[in-house]
């Protein structure tokens, strides 16, 4: 079984630590995103993340150089054809139309019989991909991030999905040293969903008790043992990309999932979080 | 015999075939980046023949299987036919417990390999991988795994456990295992072939100094106390790895600089020993040139190195109840006179007595560097692990023969 090459169909969303994840493993990653902006920035991410680890001794400067030789960039859907790539991996934005979109686009216009690993956060597996012919291809996911490099993905199969298939995406996993938890198809995955719930509560407790983000974090982390507080977290994906999450739990519920309107000022001011230099922490 | 040597990595699978009724490769070679894009095979044969083929190979599996075809390859081979491969043999970096000799690979000898995976989670899996390819690919040829940890295996129970509470040692088996060992092996059974020697009564400190280093007392032919431990980090101050220091400094640095596990374990292993105190490399020589051009930090690394070395040597000197000879060995151990003369310096003491001139000749040789009247022999010898691997198989093969 061969996996040495991942398709990327976006970077946007959660893509940059997929990328980071993939090329920290040796893997090479084939990027396909036509705006420059949105691929630019994500590589921007990446290299935060790699410099930080670097300075928590976690990499070293040569696997910094090595990592970023490995990420090629194409502005074309169709040049994927040049490219051996083994899986390919969506990463857009989290609306369910647009997912449906770039899900219909890869199974009628890639002309390759490989798995496809969707990144829904909030949607169920079957309402993306439903009746799609290559729907024994899919799989959903999402990497936990709550550890500086993902360990834990939550992995999510149709009725559809293939044994086949699962053999490749685990085998993936494995050679990622991540350990994929097995899940039933549901809306939004346990990760985010406990994710925004959190932040959710974070966002009443910061309006009814003043109480400061970097103080919630730090007896979240402390207290509840948690690697990283949630709202660095959330300020770690993007305040842009989890308003795009709650929105699309409250099409679910409506009643649990409501845009705070602390994260609507931030997004506002542009503090969209760690890319911005400033969420709901400050970041340097 | 014709036998194929096998060293197996996470990515990385090196080979020698060695023709043991002459003690010489016939030809080496690496297979790099297994398992990624664009991975590469160099060989190079006993005659220079240098053949280098860029692919990519998906697994051990086909790793060996290129290497196969090289083997009998018209134009770079060695072999005219494959089964006249005798018999394949198996670096296996841990034997735990159980293996303090080689063995004949067999589905039990398997089992046990994986289950001391848990305790050299790094190598012993990459190790099987390679293994269950051979098997794969020679289905009839016998394979012997031969363990980095065996030649330990006679470690007294007082040198081997470490001063924490028992039940660690019970529960999952935490104790020093020691590598190296086909290399301490070879070099001290060597220095008594050159001193004329019965290793039966000989007492020997052998240093190998690569980018991993160990120190290991060898008394009539045993290993008594050796420098790695249950990983290896410990000991000595190595390229990038910190060896022995007061384990509450990394308590206090993860606290300190809130680590995860993995980014202290990256520390200590990835950005430690010459680098981590120079900033200039985990090279040697290139540590070796800034401090020549002045670099402090670079000439502290140096005397640091050596300083723990010479630690080393008295200490064990003393376990020994005094040492016949000190051995130096692997790439800096053979090629670089100035460690070792730092390493023995004022050693006189206790009968070390180093030729200067002598020493500073001997680069990547066998030689005896102290002087004629040391009462402690200081001799470079070369190391050769495939070899040791090569004729352990021969012994464990001719075993079942009889």
């Amino acid at each position: 079984m061969k996996v040495t090459r991942i398709g990327f169909y976006g970077i946007r969303n959660i893509g940059a630590g997929l990328v980071q994840t993939v090329v920290n493993k040796g893997l090479s990653a084939v990027v396909f995103e036509n705006n420059s902006d949105i691929y630019h920035s994500a590589l921007s991410i990446i290299e935060k993340n790699v410099d930080s680890e670097i300075e928590h001794w976690g990499l070293t400067s040569k696997d910094k150089k090595v990592m970023f030789s490995k990420i090629e960039h194409i502005d074309k859907f169709s040049d994927f054809a040049k490219y051996d790539i083994d899986i390919i991996v969506e990463s857009v934005e989290e609306e369910l139309s647009k997912k449906i979109e770039v899900a219909t686009r890869i199974m009628s216009e890639l002309n390759m019989n490989i798995p496809i690993i969707l990144t829904s956060q909030t949607n169920m597996l079957k309402s993306i991909v439903d009746d799609m012919e290559g729907a024994k291809r899919t799989v959903n996911i999402h990497p936990v991030p709550s550890v500086p490099i993902y360990k834990i993905v939550e992995l999510t199969r149709s009725l559809n999905t293939s044994e086949a298939t699962m053999e490749i995406v685990r085998y993936f996993f494995e050679k990622l040293d991540i350990k994929p938890v097995e899940i039933e198809d549901g809306c939004g995955i346990v990760g985010p969903r406990i994710l925004i719930s959190t932040v959710l509560e974070a966002c009443d407790m910061m309006r009814d008790s003043n109480i400061q983000p970097s103080d919630f974090d730090l007896i979240m982390k402390r207290g509840l043992k948690m690697y990283k507080g949630p709202l660095t977290m959330a300020d770690e994906i993007g305040l842009d990309n989890i308003k795009i999450w709650i929105e699309e739990l409250s099409k679910k519920d409506s009643s649990v999932y409501k845009v705070p309107q602390i994260i609507i000022d931030l997004i506002g001011k542009g503090h969209t979080g760690i890319k911005a230099g400033k969420g709901f922490l400050k970041y340097k | 015999m014709k036998i194929l040597v096998l060293n197996s990595g996470s990515s990385s699978l090196k080979y020698q075939v060695i023709d043991t009724s002459k003690g010489e490769a016939l030809m080496r070679g690496i297979v790099d980046r297994i398992g990624m894009a664009n991975s590469l095979l160099k060989q190079k044969r006993f005659d220079n023949d240098v053949v280098e083929v860029e692919d990519d190979i998906i697994s051990h599996s086909v790793a060996i299987e290129k290497v196969l075809d090289l083997i009998i390859d018209k134009q770079h081979g060695v072999l005219m036919k494959i089964n006249e491969i005798d018999a394949v043999g198996h670096r296996v970096v841990h034997g735990g417990e159980k293996f303090s000799r080689s063995v004949l690979i067999n589905d039990k000898v398997i089992r046990a390999i994986e289950e001391y995976s848990e305790i050299a989670p790094l190598h012993n899996p990459y190790n099987l991988r390679g293994i269950n390819a051979a098997i794969r690919a020679l289905p009839k040829v016998p394979q012997v795994a031969v363990f980095d940890t065996a030649f330990h295996s006679s470690l007294p129970e007082e040198a081997f456990m470490f001063p924490i509470p028992y039940v660690f040692y019970e529960k999952y088996k935490i104790r020093r295992y020691g590598f190296h060992g086909t290399s301490h092996y070879y070099v001290s059974k060597r220095a008594a072939e050159i001193l004329g020697r019965d290793i039966n009564n000989f007492s020997v400190i052998t240093c190998h100094l690569g980018n991993g280093a160990s120190i290991t007392a060898v008394k009539n032919g045993k290993s008594i106390e050796t420098s790695l431990g249950f990983s290896t980090i410990a000991g000595l101050m190595m390229g990038t790895r910190c060896g022995d220091f007061d384990p509450a400094v990394i308590l206090n640095i993860m606290e300190k600089e809130d680590l995860t596990i993995e980014q202290a374990v990256s520390l200590l292993t990835k950005h430690s020993g010459l680098l981590g105190v120079s900033g200039v490399s985990s090279d040697m020589r290139e540590v070796q040139n800034a401090a020549k051009n002045g670099n402090k930090r670079a000439q502290l690394a140096l005397k640091m190195f050596s300083y723990i070395i010479k630690k080393y040597i008295g200490s064990y000197s003393a376990v020994l109840g005094g040492a016949d000879a000190i051995v130096f060995t692997a790439g800096i151990g053979e090629n670089v006179p100035n460690i070792r003369e730092w390493s023995v310096e004022n050693l006189e003491y206790m009968g070390a007595e180093l030729d200067k001139e002598k020493n500073n000749s001997c680069i990547g040789r066998e030689m005896i560097v102290s002087k004629d009247e040391s009462k402690v022999k200081i001799i470079v010898v070369p190391t050769n692990e495939e070899l040791v691997i090569a004729e352990d198989v021969v012994k464990v093969i001719e075993e079942i023969d009889e």
